[in-house]
């Protein structure tokens, strides 16, 4: 009985002109979307590779100079492209792409936060994300807000009843024919994107984020359906369903985005660009624990090689002095941007605690994770970079250190030193790491989808025609 | 139980039904009985109470007071069950216009029952009612009103229940086919179904019915036995009644 519910609705789907139509628009659409999207990711997978090479080339190709001025060369870290990035830019174009790593210079500035994105131009790139977070549940909704409304409307629900159907088999064939709509849109994009993904040498993890993306995508979309199906078995007529369901829809979508956004800011507020240069230049300019540390370390040295004069050392002192000022810039850098950090993402998080009201939100956040084109990903790279140029700093003293300049003369270290440096290779986050920040945008899709569904369940029970 | 009991065995009952809807008494204590194998014609003028009855005895409303048992099942209690039992016809007949006439037989007698039925008897069903073998196969959005209320037929004809309920399933049809369908629903009855239908026709409700009920104003006003009296004394009274009902309220 069930089949011939769900054969009838998509017999009836199929000569209306209009979905096949739209079904095949959006098809096309997110074809076209998931080839530029792919393009453009390959475009800066490509140039992150021969940049990266590029960059450590050059870091190689240094002549013998001393260590410090090695230091201040300086090398940039590439970002690149976030694994599922064809799939979900999400902020990667709005964020740097680079990183520049050198003595002194904590990566500062880089950070263009979220709010940034908003005020871009206003242009919103195309991406398969986009399509599947606002335009399948568009289609959905003008699909699935006549299905039982319009019966009702038509007096065929009526017929349906008196024939001794049980109403809630009724509202279980329209539920499975928009299932099966739903994944005929659904398994070609996402079939298209392993295949991608395959041609790409992907494997392991970036796999499971794909099988997670998908999930999430059906999770959204089929609580969408149910509760559109929810809204029409409640509405006596098919312009009231469609009417509400289309408000809802653009609160979701257009609006809710844009005041949540703002309201995760009003809630974690980011410091202002000024505020956070004069925290910055206040924490520099205080000098006095640089120093104490400085003059501890002096006294334990000279206690250790029994000396009065730091030139007599056997180590050269300059480089615990560079090293102290590199940690002492370090420690404030890590207490403010750790700071700005933690808002962004406590803002991201609110974001996603959003979900709750609207499930694009949840959606939205979970797909950009999952793609690696959030700001957990961004904040991670620029972890990678901040630490690779300690890495290079620590390096580059700890060879000065070995190297007293009891003579006068500088130290020119030989290029053999710079190829101790492993190229900045950076990998993006396990996906279990991304699981875990986003638990409650998960949670939010979950009970997006259980909730209607318990009350599509009651409702269809006592269905009137 | 003897043949005759049987007979008379009623299997259709309604007991001082009453329906309220606003401030409007659509029903004011109906009784009416159907035994088994008979056809109870409710003749009527607009808004008597005929289709409210009906919509009752589907569990399509729920009646503040009163009993309906439709073939020994109570209304109200199990409307899931009682519609197992009956097959109906509405008084506009709505289908799928994107399905053709034969597709929409066979979607709504499918759902109906749980045998599946050979495509050749549901086609004999739309013969029965009346459809021209031609137009089975179009889409219902071509339907002229009769084609449409055939098909409302012949998928009541398919369900074979034990009762039937029909909403003036003349309305809109031919002669040529009010006559078929008056046909129909005899054998129906020689076969042992139990009809009760609402119609304006009093030229056919003689013809086919075994007893024919004027409700005005949701009361029964009279119940006449159709082969005591001819059709223009039967045009009479029931005009008499319903003057006298109409005026009696004025
Ligand atoms: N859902 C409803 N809401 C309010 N009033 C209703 C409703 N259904 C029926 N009524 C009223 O109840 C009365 C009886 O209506 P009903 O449809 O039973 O009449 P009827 O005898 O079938 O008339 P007709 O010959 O025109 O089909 C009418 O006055 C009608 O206005
Ligand atoms: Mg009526």
């Amino acid at each position: 009985m069930i089949r011939r519910l769900v054969a009838k609705e998509l017999t009836e789907l199929r000569r209306d002109g209009r979905v096949l139509g739209s079904l095949v628009i959006l098809l096309l659409l997110g074809m076209g979307a998931g080839f530029s999207a792919w393009q453009q990711a390959r475009v800066q997978h490509q140039a992150w590779h021969a940049a990266s090479d590029g960059e450590h080339e050059r870091w190689l190709g240094q002549e013998a100079k001393h260590p410090h001025s090695a230091a201040h060369y300086g090398v940039y870290a590439f970002r690149p492209p976030g694994p599922l990035a064809a799939f979900d830019p999400g902020l990667s174009p709005y964020l740097p792409v680079t990183v520049w790593m050198e003595a002194h210079r904590q990566n500062e500035a880089l950070y263009r936060p979220a709010q940034d994105s908003g005020s871009a131009g206003g242009f919103i790139p195309l991406s398969p994300a986009i399509i599947v977070g606002t335009l399948l549940p568009l289609l959905l909704l003008l699909l699935a807000a006549p299905m039982i409304s319009g019966e009702r409307e038509r007096g065929t629900l009526r017929q349906l009843l008196a024939q001794g159907v049980r109403p809630e088999r009724i509202v279980l064939g329209k539920g499975l024919a928009l299932a099966v709509l739903l994944l005929l849109l659904l398994l070609p994009l996402w079939l298209l994107a392993f295949a991608a993904l395959l041609m790409t040498g992907a494997q392991g993890d970036v796999l499971l984020r794909w099988l997670l993306t998908g999930l999430a995508a059906l999770l959204f979309l089929g609580g969408f359906a149910v509760f559109c199906l929810l809204v029409s078995a409640c509405c006596r007529q098919t312009r009231t369903a469609l009417l509400l369901l289309l408000g809802i829809w653009a609160f979701g979508t257009l609006v809710a985005p844009r005041g949540v956004m703002e309201w995760a800011e009003a809630r974690h507020p980011t410091p202002s660009a000024l505020d956070f240069r004069q925290a910055i230049d206040g924490g520099l300019a205080d000098g006095a624990e640089r120093e104490r540390r400085i003059q501890a370390r002096a006294k334990a040295l000279l206690r250790q090689y029994g000396l009065d004069d730091l030139d007599d050392l056997p180590v050269n002192f300059n480089a615990v002095r560079l090293q102290e000022g590199e940690e002492h810039g370090n420690r404030v850098f890590d207490a403010v941007f750790g700071e700005l950090h933690d808002g962004y993402l406590a803002q991201e998080r609110w974001l996603q605690g959003a979900g709750w009201m609207a499930p694009f939100l949840a959606f939205q956040a979970l797909s950009s994770g999952l793609a690696g084109s959030d700001l957990l990903h961004f904040r991670d790279f620029v972890d990678s970079a901040e630490a690779h140029r300690r890495m290079i700093q620590k390096a580059m003293n700890d060879a000065i250190y070995l190297q007293p300049e009891t003579d006068g003369r500088r130290y020119v270290a030989a290029p053999e030193l710079w190829a101790t440096i492993p190229t900045f290779d950076y990998r993006p986050l396990a996906t279990a790491d991304v699981m875990a920040f986003y638990g409650p945008g998960w949670t939010a899709l979950i009970a997006w989808f259980v909730v209607p569904l318990l009350a599509l369940m009651a409702v269809s029970r006592r269905l009137a025609p | 139980m003897g043949e005759s009991e049987y007979l008379n065995e009623s299997v259709l009952e309604l007991i001082g039904l009453r329906k309220r809807f606003g401030d409007h008494q659509a029903l004011e204590g109906l009784d009416l009985k159907v035994p088994a194998g008979s056809c109870y014609a409710l003749l009527g003028p607009n808004g008597a109470g005929k289709t409210t009855t009906l919509n009752i005895l589907l569990g399509f409303i729920e009646a503040d007071a009163g009993t309906a048992r439709v073939d020994g099942v109570d209304v109200q209690a199990n409307p899931a069950k009682a519609r197992t039992r009956i097959a109906y016809i509405p008084e506009q007949v709505q289908l799928y216009p994107r399905l053709s006439g034969f597709e929409n037989l066979e979607y709504f007698h499918g759902l109906g029952s749980s045998e599946a039925e050979p495509a050749a008897r549901l086609r004999d069903c739309l013969n029965q009612a009346g459809l021209a073998e031609g137009d089975c196969d179009r889409r219902v959005a071509g339907y002229s009103k009769g084609m449409r209320q055939k098909v409302g037929i012949a998928i009541a004809l398919a369900r074979r229940a034990p009762v039937m309920l029909l909403d003036e399933p003349t309305s809109g049809l031919d002669p040529q086919a009010a006559w078929e369908l008056n046909n129909s629903l005899r054998s129906l009855a020689k076969q042992g179904v139990t009809m009760l239908m609402a119609t304006h026709d009093l030229f056919r409700a003689r013809e086919v019915a075994s007893r024919i009920g004027i409700l005005v104003n949701g009361c029964l006003q009279q119940e006449i036995d159709p082969a005591e009296v001819a059709g223009p004394e039967l045009e009479a009274r029931y005009l008499q009644e319903v003057q006298q009902a109409l005026g009696v309220q004025a």
